[in-house]
Order: C-alpha cells, then sequence, then structure tokens
C-alpha cells in the first residue's frame, strides 16, 4: 500500500523540479543561518545562487561526521532554540555525539516518512506494532513510534530487551507488526522456541528491521522462525534516523525517499560521483529538514543505486542493502563501535598495553563483542597464567570503563605480554566472525 | 633446583577433567602430585608428573593448553611442627599457592609451593638446610 501516492509515484521530471526548488531553498537558508555552512561554501567559493538545480549539488563541498561533532550541540542549527521540540543524538562514539535537533515540522516529516516506511509493508490502523527500539537519545524507538502513530496503528512502547516480556505482549495483545534489529529478531525467535511458543499461532505477520546491516540469508532465518515478512529500514541519526529508506513488498533493495533526503554515491578517494549501479559511499542531503539540515554528508557506508522502475509503482531511486564501511566501524548490536574507542580507553586504564584485538561474533544470535588485551610486565607478574582468576577484577573494571564509552557490553580477556601477534603495517586489531 | 608444574584450565562441568586425564594416560605419564580448584566459572587443575616434557607434547598435540609455572619443592619431614618451621623459615614473604605429598616410605612430604619470585625463598630455604627437589628428582621417585 502506497501511503503518500502523490509523492511517493510522482514522474521523474516532476521530482526533480520539486528536489531542484528544495535544494535552492535549503542552501540559501543554510547560507543565511549556519556560520558552520557559510564559511565551508565560501572557501569552495559556492553562493547560493549557483544552485540552480539538482545537478549542482555536487559543486557543494561535504559533511563529514567529524565535522558535525566539532560544532556541537548546536552549530548546525537553522532555526532559534525555541522552535526545536525534540533532540537525538548519536550514541557518541569517538568524542562527542552527532546532535540531530527536530521542529515540530521535522517531527511531522519523521511521521510521514515512517508512515511510508510501515505502509511499504502493509501496515495499516488495524494493526498492533509491537516496538522494541530502544526508546531514548537513540532515534530508533521514537521514530518508530511516530510512524505508528501516523499510520493509526495501534503502539506498543515496550523498547529493547526483556525477551520475557517481549513474548509475553506479543501473545496477550496479538502483536502483528514486530519493529526491532535483525539480531534482535533473531534472539526473540529462538527464546520463543525455548519457552515452546508456536509462532504460527500467533498474530505476527511483518517485521520492520534496521540499525545493524544483515543479509538475505538472516532474512529468509528470521521469516522462517517467525513465520513472517521481514523488511530491511534503513536510516541514519545525522540525516533523520529511521525513515530514509525502505523496502517495499517486493523486497528488492530500498526505496529512498529522495523528495526528503538526496542520496549521491561517490568515490570515497576521490569525492567524485559515479553513475547509477556502480558501488561507492553513499552520500546524503537533507531537503526539507528544518532544524539541523545536512549538506552532502559522508555516510562511510558503501553500497549502489538504481534508477530502475520497480513494479510497486514508486518512482524512487532505490538502494542496495548496505554493502561495507569505508573506515572501520563496527556496529554491534545497533550500537556503532569504533576500535579507536577502545583504544582511548585502553591508554587510560593502568597496567595494560594498548596491544588488543577484538573478536566479533554471533552468539545465541546476538553480536558478542570480546576484547583482548595485553598485560603489562608489572602485572602479568601479579597475575600470572596459572593464577587467572586474579585478573577478574581488573577485566570487571575495563568492561566497565568500556560500557561507559562504547554503550554496548564487552567481554574483557587480559593476556600475557607480547601474547597477540604482531604484524608488519596496519595491525589486524578485528576479528569478525559474524556472517551476515 | 625447582620442579616446573602443568596447570589447565577446565570448564567446570561434569567429565572436563576426563580428557586431560586421558592424554596423560595415552603417553603413560604418571602423576606425582595434583589439586583441582574452582575459580570464577572456571576450574583449574595443578599438575607435578613424571615426565614433565612428554606430559607437555602430549597435551598440545590433543590440542589441550598446558600452562607452565616453577614451583619450589621442599622436602620436610613427615612430624608434627614440620611445616610450621617451614614457613617460619620464609617469614614475611607472601605465598601465592601450595599443595603436599607424602613418600612414607621414606617418611618425608613434599611442599610444592608457588611464589611470585623464587628466588629469595629458594635461598633461605637452602641457606637453612633444606633438600630442594627437581624436575628430574620427580622423574626418579
Amino acid at each position: 500500500m502506497i501511503w503518500d501516492v502523490k509523492n511517493e509515484t510522482m514522474p521523474a521530471a516532476q521530482l526533480k523540479e520539486l528536489q531542484s526548488e528544495r535544494l535552492r531553498a535549503i542552501i540559501k537558508k543554510v547560507y543565511d543561518k549556519v556560520p558552520f555552512y557559510k564559511a565551508k561554501m565560501d572557501e569552495a567559493d559556492v553562493k547560493p545562487s549557483d544552485i540552480r538545480d539538482i545537478s549542482d549539488l555536487s559543486k557543494l563541498p561535504f559533511t563529514t561526521k567529524d565535522e558535525m561533532r566539532d560544532v556541537y550541540p548546536y552549530g548546525l542549527l537553522t532555526v532559534d532554540l525555541k522552535d526545536i521540540v525534540e533532540i537525538h543524538t548519536s550514541s557518541g562514539t569517538t568524542g562527542k555525539p552527532v546532535v540531530g535537533a527536530y521542529t515540530q515540522g521535522d517531527i511531522g516529516l519523521w511521521s510521514e516518512i515512517m508512515a511510508r516506511t510501515l505502509s511499504m509493508g502493509g501496515v495499516t490502523e488495524k494493526d498492533v506494532v509491537q516496538n522494541a527500539y530502544g526508546y531514548g537519545l537513540f532515534t530508533g524507538g521514537l521514530g518508530a513510534h511516530y510512524g505508528i502513530r501516523r499510520v493509526g496503528a495501534a503502539c506498543l512502547p515496550i523498547s529493547g530487551g526483556n525477551t520475557k516480556r517481549q513474548l509475553e505482549m506479543m501473545q496477550d495483545f496479538g502483536t502483528t507488526v514486530l519493529c526491532c534489529t535483525p539480531s534482535y529478531a533473531l534472539y526473540i525467535a529462538e527464546a520463543g522456541r525455548e519457552a515452546g511458543i508456536d509462532f504460527r499461532m500467533l498474530g505476527l505477520e511483518k517485521g520492520f528491521f534496521g540499525a545493524e546491516p544483515w543479509s538475505e540469508n538472516m532474512r529468509r532465518e528470521i521469516e522462517a522462525r517467525l513465520h513472517i515478512k521481514a523488511y530491511d529500514i534503513f536510516g541514519l541519526t545525522e540525516i533523520i534516523g529511521p525513515g530514509v529508506a525502505a523496502e517495499c513488498e517486493l523486497q528488492n533493495m530500498l526505496h529512498v525517499f529522495e523528495d526528503h533526503f538526496f542520496p549521491e554515491i561517490i568515490d570515497p578517494a576521490t569525492g567524485n560521483p559515479v553513475p547509477d549501479g556502480q558501488k561507492g559511499e553513499l552520500v546524503f542531503t537533507t531537503l526539507t529538514k528544518e532544524g539541523t539540515p545536512v549538506i552532502r554528508y559522508r555516510t562511510r557506508d558503501i553500497t549502489f543505486l538504481t534508477r530502475e522502475p520497480c513494479s510497486c509503482g514508486r518512482t524512487s531511486v532505490r538502494m542496495h542493502r548496505l554493502l561495507g564501511r569505508t573506515d572501520d566501524m563496527l556496529i554491534i548490536r545497533g550500537v556503532n563501535v569504533y576500535p579507536s574507542q577502545v583504544e582511548q580507553v585502553l591508554i587510560k586504564a593502568e597496567g595494560v598495553e594498548p596491544h588488543y584485538q577484538i573478536l566479533v561474533e554471533k552468539r545465541d544470535k546476538m553480536d558478542c563483542l570480546e576484547v583482548d588485551v595485553e598485560m603489562t610486565d608489572e602485572l602479568f607478574r601479579e597475575m600470572p597464567d596459572d593464577m587467572k582468576y586474579r585478573r577478574k577484577p581488573k577485566e570487571l573494571e575495563i568492561e566497565h570503563a568500556l560500557h561507559n564509552t562504547l554503550l554496548v557490553h564487552c567481554k574483557v580477556t587480559l593476556v600475557a605480554p607480547k601474547s597477540i601477534p604482531r604484524s608488519e603495517g596496519k595491525a589486524k586489531r578485528i576479528i569478525d566472525k559474524r556472517s551476515i | 633446583m625447582v620442579v616446573k608444574q602443568i596447570s589447565i584450565e577446565l570448564k567446570n562441568e561434569p567429565n572436563s577433567l576426563s580428557d586431560p586425564l586421558k592424554v596423560l594416560n595415552e603417553s603413560n605419564v604418571n602423576i606425582r602430585a595434583l589439586t583441582i580448584s574452582e575459580t570464577y566459572n572456571l576450574g583449574s587443575i595443578r599438575l607435578i608428573v613424571d615426565k614433565f616434557d612428554d606430559a607437555v607434547q602430549a597435551l598440545k598435540t590433543a590440542g589441550i593448553k598446558p600452562i607452565e609455572a616453577e614451583m619450589l619443592a621442599v622436602e620436610i619431614d613427615d612430624a608434627p611442627g614440620s611445616l610450621y618451621k617451614a614457613m617460619e623459615t620464609i617469614k614475611g614473604i607472601n605465598l601465592d599457592y601450595a599443595y603436599s605429598i607424602i613418600n612414607q616410605s621414606m617418611k618425608k612430604a613434599i611442599l610444592f609451593l608457588r611464589f611470585r619470585d623464587i628466588d629469595k625463598p629458594k635461598q633461605l630455604f637452602i641457606e637453612k638446610g633444606y633438600k630442594l627437589l627437581s624436575s628430574e628428582d620427580m622423574r626418579n621417585m
């Protein structure tokens, strides 16, 4: 079902005109109101009057995550603070978090695009939607919430975790739609199976899964275990949160809501645009967001675009599910984690060397993060291999410090000095055993 | 004059002890002394064997990781007060862990002592005239 027929099926020429008009307006606005953008445009010698239609976008400089952090907290604000009604942040990865500030209009926009997302999978006002994305500063919970409300379905704002209660609610309230990360969906399926629940007997029909990369195999597994149809949804805090792109009922690549979020694919090395169908770094420009518009944001996600028509009738460009990253970011249970954050914590910890190895794997369907850290010679003498139990308090101390920074739990193991293999050149710091 | 100890980490669950013991049995290794303890969700087995190198090799081949440590093996009389006297000898030095066996035919006991720094207690025992045993002695017992 198409939620917004006019905008979702707009002919290409008309869509281009709408995008161009919106781009002109947003560029003028950020140039006038945001010193950060004015300085960047001045430096690149681009004036708002140089931007006449959407194809002029490539004249504008990129915005990076680091730059967005540098202007924390309010540096990207395009309106007065009195017009902001809600603020979200990223998980505060390396240093300061990225801020998304929403006006009343932005919340309306978010509700609309999430309503489009849910309608793509056939959600209507008759549905009962269990929203197991985390509520809070994380955009997943409230973004989905607004969409569910806009569609008019009944929302169960259960948030993430407490799997036993998730299963109870699902049975008691006759949940028809599940929203959560794909790995949590599998976890729920596993917990349900162990509790003797036959998902065929429940009312569950479909699920909307995002916030972490997954695969066709994982989709098939979720669909088989929960007896539902599983849809991939995409979004990021820097742009708005969930609702940037989503799959239709054909489940063949994600429709980008390009009337609001204009995607480009660039060569990450040169910054030059690459043709449709070719892989590269995904870049987004928000065309309508009022609070914190973002111009040519480099997501560091790798994918490609296609403009081939989709038989669902929507005319928007589609993106392939994410194919990788241009940096070493890991996504652990929906949270972005950089190895450099781990390093920063270890440098501050006493008794350990900044020689470490990160192991990521799936255990009980959930991402598990393990960090092996070398002890100093002094600490190793205190806690040799035949007395490993002595390391436990220190391991717990470092686990706690890492949790405070990464916002995900990890298991720390102290190991003997020089026991982590040294490699020539770039250290092999990450072993990601997850097959997505 | 030290004795090498093998320790092996085991899952704290039924039957996990049998794997290393089977390996030692098959390679004809005799166990001289043994202690098994439980730590955070792991079990730990510590062994003194007659043929240390053979035992280490056999365990590694079987995919079991032996952890090596040097122990002081001190011979004391099998008589009241002898342990007390031995400990008085190393007063002020922290002992990490210990276990003992009795050699009935010789009316002697052997203490296996683990220190983080082995040199100081070794010197003190030698000065007091204690007999310290070696891995070679373990082979020939």
